[in-house]
């Protein structure tokens, strides 16, 4: 599974809001996103997820992923090794299915071109 | 000679509820029986610590700081709302931080739980529990 595969699988989850993948230096991929969403602001948060998932592994040195809770949306931001993968699900509801979704994908995705 | 009237000037009253927590920090004991609770904090608004269940937990409350201003930053810089919570997940834990207040000076009650949970722990399902003892 590459890139736009694995985005086109999330999108398909009918679980998910939107969707998009950024490299280690924060280039953005592939993704789908919704229209509320500022996608100018996909570098900044790409950087931010990473060092948060560095801060956690001062402590927790094996850890892969970390979900964020707002008022609005939980976001999920999944390492898969040569990609961060940023998810955003504006239904808390169903933030346990995009999980499991999310899971899926890492489990299949090999980078394009890696 | 007639008196003059007193006045007195009352200070105007500013009364801002910033939260509808207690002000009490949750019981250690009632957060310790919660399915799947392995080791647990929680601090006060300066994130001076409250109670601490294991070195373990001091562990994981030492970064709970650095990781709660990064969510929070990166929450508002992408406008998605004010955080309540943060997780961060490996093949074998759960490490939560809830963030129960906001921050703001003076406010009152704790200002975060942080639970560490093995990685079968429903975490929706244990922070309604944890809600429910605030």
């Amino acid at each position: 599974m590459g890139n736009n595969e694995l985005i086109q699988y999330l999108s398909r989850s009918g679980n998910i809001t939107g969707s998009f993948l950024v490299s280690p230096t924060c280039s953005y991929l592939a993704g789908d996103l919704p229209d509320f969403f500022d996608s100018t602001k996909i570098p900044a948060m790409a950087e931010d997820g990473y060092t948060a998932l560095e801060a956690i592994r001062t402590k927790i040195p094996d850890a892969k992923e970390i979900r964020i809770d707002t008022h609005l949306l939980a976001i999920f931001f999944r390492d898969l090794g040569r990609a961060l993968l940023i998810v955003l699900v504006n239904d808390l509801a169903k933030a346990n299915s995009a999980k499991i979704a999310i899971d899926v994908v890492a489990r299949r995705y090999l980078p394009e071109g890696g | 000679m007639e008196r003059p009237i007193e006045t007195r000037i009352q200070p105007p009253i500013n009364l801002t509820i910033v939260s509808t927590m207690k002000p009490e920090p949750v019981n250690p004991d009632a957060i310790a029986a919660l399915q799947g609770v392995k080791h647990s904090f929680q601090t006060d608004r300066n994130f001076q610590e409250i109670h601490c269940s294991s070195n373990a937990a001091a562990e994981l409350q030492e970064i709970a700081p650095t990781c709660l201003r990064l969510a929070s930053k990166l929450a508002a810089n992408a406008e998605l709302g004010t955080l309540y919570r943060m997780q961060a997940s490996s093949d074998h834990d759960h490490f939560i931080i809830l963030a129960l207040n906001p921050e703001v000076p003076n406010a009152p009650g704790p200002r975060l739980v942080g639970l560490h949970t093995d990685h079968t722990t429903d975490i929706d399902h244990l922070a309604v529990e944890l809600t429910s003892l605030l």
